[in-house]
């Protein structure tokens, strides 16, 4: 008695993207949790002595221009990075799909209103609106939040309108409908089922998207700030010194490749997996 | 398998999209083909673009430095920073009483072959005392002007300032041909001329300013090139990549760990500017524990000044005794504080801090320099028990940040626009004045008192003897951490002579020959 | 006759996005904090100074009023006073408006030229090893920033092998080539990753379509069949997703314009904003937003004139 259907399984086991995926991941929590705690060198020490030293036994990433460990810094801030980007998706997320969700179902004023909305926000370019909002209101985690949250409701609200306009015509809401049931039970326990996966699937996608705006951020200077280690900033602060010291921009870039590439798999993945085609 | 995004771009809005490669083309095309090279003689590449040409509204470096290259002054700075030299004026004499500056004007034109007149001086700095001036408070003391005839001009004051002489020779105070500017207005300033070696020919913002010389420039022979182009380059790598390449004539701002690199380099001449400028933490004295004089004086034993100048600034620079750059009246008995940690725990300790304390900075984001010095001052501090939290901030955030006072600490410098340290002692030590010392909230009442008397005391032994004294109570005082002068390196390729950086941090390339 | 009433019907519609795309730019600005008076004069204006400069600038009045003015200056075309640049926004920002757009028509250009062979490969040998090849290096090339790798493409192809210029945006037309054409490649990986995929799905399904059978059963050439109907009948839906990918690319071009110091919108934008310059910042994010919304209109017009399938409605 397994609660998993072999079916189920047996879809997972053919799913090639998703097992990748999913230890990629499983790797990457496992660095960025455990990893800081196995650092014997301190991400933040300066040592001018110690300075540009290229990669090796005793720095496998090389220093820095101030003699720090790039490894321990690339591993410190894969936590600050990712911690960002998931919280930068996981909001628009939420409020997109909630407003998705109202606006498809009740339809009629309130849905032409809010999609005008979402037609006029489409109209700016994704980094211009979030580079400018976080350069007005100054660089900080909980600025990068509300941009994000602010620029990319838009993309969650317009899946979920999309999929509760059809969800609304299947006849099991149709049917709850009929026996009355209040319109709170109808969006919580027939329509958002149903309606959500795209919105999840897209979660993972953009989460790529995301970590690549928000070390961008980092990278123009109005992200996080030094001396806390984050990916963007490394890269910047590398530039300075590229003739002398590569590795210094190279690592951090790798890492945010590796991020990319792990939930890329498990967006393909998932689709694949919560959508089967026929 | 498909990535799981396309789709969802497909079932937005905008499936019925397309051609628009066509359309861009189409524009892309115009503009591209537009403009031919420019044949110029001089390449100079900076690192940011002037804001804008109208002397009474800049502040920024590279507008003011352009300014000087296309307008005079009556007066302006020596090259090497010491003194004031005839400009538009030929020669010039003070009142016994300090009230009345005459001067004689040269026959200079300006560059659309007009005569620079009395009228021109006494609108422009009329001009430059108005409403719309951002530098109004510098010429203010005038109050009267008198245009004896066309060639000579007399300015009154109701009661002596000393530093008027020099602040005639600010950019602010440009001689600009007024019947020019009355007639275009703020158009004049995008494609401006005065009497000064170059005029504009072409500005492309952002990107470049093409210089012609100014065929009616009053110094026979200069400038011996046709052509200055001002480069703008961001990056401190690009700079130096495209002198290497022969692509740059002369740069300015060279990464200090690339100078001795650039100095063995047999094409290149490379020369480091001692520019008016000193590097320092503020202190906020309103705030514990900075309201104590032996806390302040303790962080500055505390710091390795020369192991900053070494290490940060690769030997590009010197040890700072005070917030004053070395300069006029400079009082060269101070020292500066030594490295001792051990006098630095005992002053905290006398100061009731032997347990030391934390404290956050403010550190400009973005500069490379900075970055560096601040985790060496964080782990300087540390040895004498001082935990040091870096914040960092815009530059333009931080100057508003430390005026209203939300600071601990604060990385920053000063510069001098003029070669009097008056301008930099009002801002840096005087209090209240505009920036109530550098916005330390410092007071000393006997820098305040002597300021006064410098004021009005005529130039010689008795106002250096002021200064010195000034110098002193601030480095006694310590409402910084004085740090170090940076100094600025350039660099020309061997065939350009003449290209230098001057204290005053501009440069003149009607100097500049080209071999 | 009704592609011209289509075309009114859209321009009608823009009205209140425009109206929209404005007003969000003016509110965006306001948030700023600290007072811009202040930060413009920095450490050379007194309280006097700083007060006079607020009435100049008008931000002492209620924000209607300012928002009717702000509406009134575009109207104008000056966008307002630049407080960086003392001159009106509208003029710099048409100024650097041709490297932006030479840059993303640069990039589309490469990406399209990328796109038609890859996806043509990749299709002919689907699940084969070039297909998956293919498919890897892309998703790879859309996990990487753009700014990390124009920073090592600087450093391998303009300092180590100096082939190409290390920033900059030349003079001529073949110079301007030149050197844009090692940012609009980087961007144009970034849109390849998208149509390659695109273009290969839709190649498969169209070449499993019945009127190909048909015109093979005519006896035309192979190749001849490939160019002819499977690529024009495949290439409608890539480019839709090119279409929508452009408000991406211009929105790219910020970062890739500041890495390569090329002088567009991007760059202004960056400058702009650490020197707290907002009308400008306003002036441009109302640009940007004008232009995506130009292409699209510009490009469903279009659309609707050579598909006829599209419904014009």
């Amino acid at each position: 008695m397994s609660l998993i259907s072999t079916e189920t399984r047996a879809r997972f086991r053919r799913n090639r993207s998703l097992q990748i995926g999913l230890l990629l991941l499983l790797l990457l929590l496992v660095l960025t949790f455990i990893g800081p705690l196995l650092l014997s060198a301190d991400p933040l020490a300066v040592d001018f002595g110690q300075s540009l030293i290229p990669p090796g036994i005793d720095h496998w990433f090389g220093t820095d221009d101030l003699g720090r460990d790039v490894f321990a810094r690339v591993v410190t801030a894969a936590k600050v990075d990712l911690q960002i980007a998931i919280m930068c998706v996981l909001l628009p997320f939420l409020i997109g799909s909630a407003v998705g969700l109202v606006s498809g179902y009740i339809g009629g004023k309130t849905d032409i209103v809010l999609m005008r909305l979402v037609d006029i926000l489409w109209a700016f370019p994704f980094y211009v609106l979030v580079i400018a909002i976080v350069g007005s209101l100054g660089p900080s985690i909980a600025n990068m939040y509300l941009a994000f949250t602010l620029v990319a409701w838009i993309s969650f609200a317009r899946i979920v309108r999309g999929e509760v306009l059809l969800v609304k015509r299947m006849e099991y809401v149709q049917a709850a409908k009929v026996l009355g049931y209040s319109h709170l039970r109808i969006i919580l326990r027939h329509v958002l089922p149903n309606a959500i996966t795209p919105a999840i699937v897209f979660m993972m996608a953009d989460v790529v998207l995301t970590i690549l705006a928000v070390t961008a951020l980092g990278f123009l200077g109005l992200g996080i700030q030094p001396p806390t280690p984050e990916w963007g900033v490394m890269i910047s602060e590398g530039r300075n010194f590229i003739f002398d010291g590569w590795w210094g921009s190279l690592f951090p870039g790798l890492a945010i490749v590796y991020v990319g590439i792990t939930f890329a798999l498990l967006g393909d993945g998932l689709d694949d997996f919560l959508r089967p085609k026929a | 398998m498909t990535l799981s995004f396309i789709n969802h771009m497909k079932t937005g809005q905008a499936w019925r999209r397309g051609l628009f490669v066509a359309t861009i083309l189409g524009s892309l095309s115009a503009p591209l083909l537009a403009m031919p090279a420019d044949a110029a003689n001089l390449r100079v590449a900076i690192a940011e673009d002037a804001l804008t040409l109208d002397p009474i509204a800049s502040s920024d470096n590279p507008s003011i430095w352009t300014e000087l290259l296309i307008f005079d002054q009556l007066v302006r700075p020596s090259k090497d920073g010491t003194k004031l030299e005839p400009g538009l004026a030929e020669k010039w004499t003070i009142s016994p009483d300090g009230l009345d500056y005459t001067f004689t004007l040269r026959d200079a034109k300006f560059a659309n072959g007009e005569p620079v007149t009395a009228e021109d001086v006494v609108y422009s700095l009329q001009r430059a005392a108005g409403e719309k001036s951002d530098w109004a408070r510098f010429f203010k003391p005038v109050t009267k002007y008198t245009i004896v005839d066309p060639k000579t001009v007399t300015l009154h004051l109701d009661k002596p300032f000393t530093p008027m002489l020099n602040n005639l020779a600010l950019f602010s105070a440009s001689i600009l041909p007024k019947k020019e500017v009355e007639a275009k207005g703020d158009e004049f300033f995008k494609m401006p001329f005065g009497s000064g070696p170059f005029q504009v020919k072409q500005w492309t913002h952002g990107e470049k300013m093409v210089l012609a010389k100014n065929a009616n420039y009053w110094q026979s022979g200069k400038p011996a090139v046709d052509e200055a182009e001002i480069q703008i380059i961001n990056e401190d790598n690009a700079r130096v990549l495209k002198l290497k390449a022969g692509e740059i004539d002369a740069i300015v701002g060279i990464p200090f760990n690339q100078v001795s690199q650039l100095k063995a380099d047999p094409k290149l001449n490379v020369g480091v500017a001692n520019v008016f400028r000193t590097d320092l933490v503020q202190l906020n004295t309103k705030k514990k524990p900075f309201d104590e004089q032996r806390v302040r004086q303790a962080l500055n034993y505390a710091v390795d000044k020369a192991a900053l100048v070494k290490g940060v600034l690769r030997g590009n620079g010197k040890e700072a005794v005070s917030s004053l750059p070395v300069m006029a009246y400079h009082n060269s008995d101070l020292k500066p504080y030594p490295h001792d940690v051990a006098k630095a725990k005992a002053l905290l300790a006398e100061a009731g801090y032997e347990k030391g304390f934390s404290a956050s900075m403010l550190v400009p984001s973005g500069d490379v320099t900075y970055r560096q010095v601040a985790s060496a001052l964080q782990s300087s501090l540390k040895q004498v028990g001082v935990d040091l939290k870096l914040q960092s901030i815009e530059g333009t955030s931080q100057y508003s940040t430390t005026k209203a006072g939300n600071y601990e600490m604060s990385l920053s410098y000063t510069t001098s626009d003029t070669i009097d340290p008056d301008q930099l002692i009002g801002f840096t030590a005087v209090n209240p004045e505009r920036a109530n010392a550098f916005h330390t909230e410092w007071k000393d009442d006997r820098v305040n008192e002597l300021y006064e008397l410098e004021r009005r005391t005529a130039d010689g032994p008795e106002r250096e003897k002021q200064f010195k004294e000034m110098e002193a109570h601030v480095h006694d005082g310590a409402p910084f951490i004085f740090l170090y002068h940076q100094g600025v390196p350039y660099a020309s390729r061997k065939n350009i002579e003449g290209f230098a950086v001057l204290p005053t941090s501009n440069y003149r390339l009607e100097d500049v020959v080209v071999k | 006759m009704e592609i011209l009433k289509f075309t009114f019907g859209r321009l009608l519609q823009l009205i209140p996005v425009l109206l929209g795309i404005t007003l969000i730019a003016f509110l965006l600005l306001r948030v700023l904090p600290g007072d811009p008076a202040t930060l413009i004069l920095g450490n050379r204006g007194n309280a006097e100074d700083i007060a006079r400069l607020t009435t100049q600038l008008g931000l002492d009045r209620p924000l209607w009023q300012q928002y009717l003015s702000f509406l009134g200056d575009m109207l104008r075309g000056s966008f307002g006073q630049s407080i960086a640049y003392r001159s009106a926004v509208g003029p710099l920002i048409v100024e650097r408006l041709w490297a932006t757009l030479a840059l993303v028509g640069f990039s589309t250009l490469l990406a399209v030229a990328m796109t038609i062979p890859l996806a043509l490969l990749a299709a002919l040998r689907k699940n084969g090893i070039t297909d998956h090849a293919i498919k890897i290096f892309f998703v790879a090339v859309m996990s990487m920033p753009a700014f990390w790798l124009g920073v090592l493409v600087v450093l391998l192809l303009s300092v180590v092998y100096p082939i190409f210029p290390v920033s900059g945006y030349g003079d001529t037309f073949i110079d301007r080539v030149y050197h844009l054409f090692l940012p609009a490649l980087i961007i144009a990986l970034g849109t390849a990753a998208l149509t390659i995929r695109s273009l290969r799905s839709s190649l498969i399904d169209v070449m499993r379509a019945d009127y190909i059978d048909t015109a093979r059963a005519k006896g035309l050439r192979q190749r001849v069949v490939l160019f002819r109907h499977i690529l024009r009948n495949s290439l409608i839906s890539t480019i839709s997703v090119l279409g929508v990918h452009t408000s991406w690319v211009i929105g790219g071009t910020v970062v890739i314009e500041s890495v390569f110091a090329i002088p567009g919108l991007g760059y202004l934008l960056v400058s702009s904003i650490s020197a707290r310059d907002y009308p400008m910042v306003q002036g441009l994010t109302v640009t940007f937003a004008v232009l995506v919304v130009a292409i699209n209109l510009i490009t469903d017009i279009a659309y609707a004139i050579a598909d006829p399938r599209v419904k014009l409605s």
